[in-house]
């Protein structure tokens, strides 16, 4: 009963969504609203859930002295941003403060790192090894100076050149791959429906 | 013929079946139809086979490094979840997972798997518990061993990448749905010289991924990863069945530009009326 | 010895320290924020259509602009923002409603109502901050059906029924054009499927560079009527606009940094062969 509830429910649930999308019917329509509300509202118990297990582990590191500043911090940051945000609500001129100094700044920061990682990726990996990667670099490098104004220092019209390898090659396999993915997509989401596949529930079937 | 087409959609309340969707209905069918004629003809005993996948190969190559070594082994199922579209990559990545769990035990090799998804967080713990049991070593399993980290993706990005540098892991398999941060994770890993697995049918991420890990699996390999390494015959009749599928959209694809070739856009506008 | 020292800089060559590539990368890429200087740029056809659509915009037209990026994607995203809505407070009687369906975005918005403040427009008749929703492509599907039942008060507390550039929409067929700032999921296929393809009203995004390959799709076939791609469509819509803005000022930098990565390649992929000839020399 532990799996065959749950794999009634989710048959009931999906098939519900499903018929939504396709049949007119005003019922439908709420019923599956009320379904995404109640989706919402489970995430948001399952981020007390997994807080929890946070907590956990960086409490056990503050008893055994490991990474004691940083665990420290985590909970710190944790319970004072939580409370700021329960206490006076999300739009509230403290939590903004905190959230534009500190959290917008990071998030920043941490992005601002791809261009870093990008570089000493692009150079380990970009190597005319064979004729894959020789085609690989090149298209990168093309698109590269497209994507800056090198292209138009080069040529004014360099821009067809990026353009034609965006809307040519780049298309048609984007297209290939996006068909494909979308097709294994909804088989999953198939099998898990009918209850075929049952790795949501914790390993196996 | 697009004004009543137009009265039609906009009289809405008067008509049970949404017209402009009737292709996208067909298509739903015609997937269903081949995914479950395939599982089908699997059960019955013909059980298909699939080509070499070289990334999902390497997994069993990378623990078994990994346990050499005497370092961790680093999984992460993507940081999308379980209700939106990219939920099909989230459970591919459980699917290896498991996979992955079980040779972890079974090697005696150190997992960590490192969740930003609160609500897949449970179900990965649940999943290398179970695994971990079935080898009968539950008492190797720690609360560590299985984190959430954070919600905010770049918080899970920095601790992820802090985890991995730190414990200077040997194997780094990232296979579910990815966003900005799978280069911050797939560099970091690189940078401690680990072997690196990714998969993901997000576009976006997948030339991070051919950049900094060893082994790709590109979109749809990601999804054929579970019936691989566990040669489930009921998986890998689904696989026969999308082929299948692929076969038609080829067909479709080349009617479409021979037609539109000779001037005539009749499939693209039948798309574009019926396949919303 | 002297070619076998040769090899040895040549073969060293293939594995600089990353440091210094960070190091030389950093250091370029300061340089035009510091020394500003501008650099010629061709404007695609893409942006182009997205400048004409909002030219073309009359008194009464209000378009809805979407905010689905956080803090992370901000500086590649939020220089499109400014110049859009710098040429927007130029069009007189034309309202803009803000959404965002990432926490963060409704703060961005806020972040640029100042530009129409200035122009003269008021808050409520001119602009409006929805505010956030959760449920991602959900939501944006009960924002397309009624505007107001979605959002019933709005980022500022307000009721929305009592806002009066609210009473000129009730549903998505309602606003002129919709721009999406895409800096992930939610992104340009949710609003597609849930919006132009129902309301078939004119769509357009700006998204970060790595997301416009995978969207070009969307673009050829019509259901896009432009894509804006990271710092260089803010730089090209500022050309058209005649401003100089943080679009144009950024371009220079990424340009430098683009030189500094395609340089690294070429010495690599040098350094690659000439050790590979070295060796087959040596065995031979």
């Amino acid at each position: 009963m532990r799996r065959e509830l749950p794999s009634v429910v989710l048959f009931v649930v999906g098939l519900l969504l499903i018929l939504e999308r396709f049949l007119n019917v005003g019922l439908l329509a709420e019923v599956g609203q009320e379904i995404r509300t109640w989706g919402i509202i489970v995430a948001a118990f399952a981020v007390a859930v997994a807080s929890m297990n946070l907590i956990v582990v960086h409490v056990r590191n503050v008893r055994q002295h490991k990474n004691v500043v940083y665990s420290l911090t985590l909970l710190l940051a944790l319970v004072g941003m939580a409370g700021l945000g329960i206490a006076t609500g999300t739009d509230s001129s403290g939590y903004k403060f905190w959230y534009n100094s500190l959290l917008s700044p990071m998030s920043s920061a941490m992005f601002a790192m791809l261009a870093f990682y990008i570089a000493s990726a692009a150079y380990r990996a970009f190597i005319a090894k064979n004729a894959e990667a020789a085609v690989l670099l090149i298209s990168a490098v093309l698109l590269m100076l497209g994507n800056v104004a090198l292209g138009e220092m080069i040529h004014p019209n360099y821009g067809a050149v990026s353009s034609w390898i965006m809307n040519v090659p780049n298309l048609a396999g984007q297209r290939g791959m996006m068909i494909a993915s979308a097709i294994g997509a909804v088989a999953t989401s198939l099998r898990v429906l009918v209850g075929i596949d049952r790795t949501h529930f914790g390993g196996g079937e | 013929m697009d004004s009543r087409w137009r009265q039609i959609r906009e009289k809405g309340g008067s008509m049970v079946l949404y017209v402009e969707r009737l292709l996208s209905l067909a298509t739903l069918l015609l997937i269903s139809f081949f995914v479950f004629w395939g599982i089908f003809t699997a059960k019955r005993g013909n059980v298909p086979k699939i080509r070499r996948i070289p990334g999902l190969e390497a997994i069993t190559e990378a623990i078994g490094r990994a346990t050499e070594l005497g370092k961790a082994v680093h999984f992460n199922p993507g940081i999308g979840d379980l209700t939106s579209e990219v939920a099909p990559q989230t459970l591919a990545g459980l699917d290896i997972l498991t996979y992955v769990a079980q040779t972890c035990a079974n090697y005696g090799a150190e997992l960590i798997v490192t969740n930003r998804n609160a609500v897949v967080h449970p179900i990965t713990e649940e999943i290398v518990r179970q695994a971990y049991a079935n080898q009968g070593v539950i008492d190797l399993m720690k609360p560590e061993t299985v984190r959430f980290l954070s919600d905010e993706q770049f918080a899970y990005a920095a601790s992820a990448m802090g985890i991995i540098q730190r414990e200077r892991v040997a194997a780094n398999i990232m296979i579910g749905a990815y966003y900005a941060e799978a280069l911050l994770l797939a560099e970091a890993a690189a940078q401690v010289g680990a072997i690196q697995i990714g998969a993901t049918a997000r576009m976006y991420q997948l030339p991070f991924f051919v950049a900094t890990c060893d082994y790709t699996l590109l979109g749809d390999e990601m999804y054929a990863g579970g019936a691989a390494v566990t040669g489930d015959a009921v998986r890998l009749g689904s696989i026969l069945g999308q082929d299948y599928v692929k076969i038609v959209c080829i067909v479709l694809g080349i009617i479409g530009a021979l037609s539109a070739t000779l001037g005539s856009t009749w499939l693209n506008d039948l798309f574009a009326r019926f396949g919303n | 010895m002297a070619a076998e020292t040769k090899g040895g800089f040549v073969e060293k060559l293939q594995h600089v320290d990353r440091r210094i590539l960070y190091l030389v990368l950093a250091v370029l890429v300061a340089i035009p924020l510091i020394w500003p200087f501008t650099l010629p740029l061709q404007v695609s056809p893409a942006v182009y259509s997205l400048y004409d659509h909002v030219e073309s915009l009359k008194s009464g037209d209000v378009v809805l602009m979407s905010f689905d990026y956080s803090a992370g994607g901000a500086p590649d995203i939020h220089p499109q923002v400014e110049a859009i809505v710098r040429h927007l407070a130029k069009k007189d009687g034309v309202g803009l409603v803000t959404v965002g369906f990432f926490p963060d975005g409704p703060m961005f918005a806020e972040k640029v109502f100042w530009i129409l403040e200035e122009a003269g427009k008021t808050y409520g008749e001119d602009f409006v901050n929805l505010g956030y929703r959760a449920g991602g492509e959900g939501a944006i599907a009960m924002l397309a059906s009624d505007v107001k039942a979605a959002f019933q008060t709005d980022f500022r507390g307000n009721d929305t029924s009592s806002l009066p550039l609210l009473q000129k929409v009730k549903s998505a067929r309602d606003f002129s054009l919709i721009i999406e700032f895409a800096g992930g999921s939610p992104g340009p296929p949710e609003w597609i499927r849930q919006v132009q393809a129902v309301y078939r009203v004119p769509l357009a995004v700006g998204i970060s560079t790595s997301m416009v390959p995978a969207n070009m799709p969307f673009l050829e076939s019509g259901q896009l009527i432009s894509i804006l791609s990271g710092l260089r469509g803010a730089a090209e819509y500022e050309v058209l606009l005649g401003e100089a803005g943080k679009g144009s000022a950024a371009m220079s930098s990424q340009t430098l940094g683009h030189l500094v990565i395609m340089v690294f390649l070429i010495v690599g992929n040098v350094s690659y062969f000439l050790t590979r000839k070295n060796s087959s020399r040596r065995i031979s």
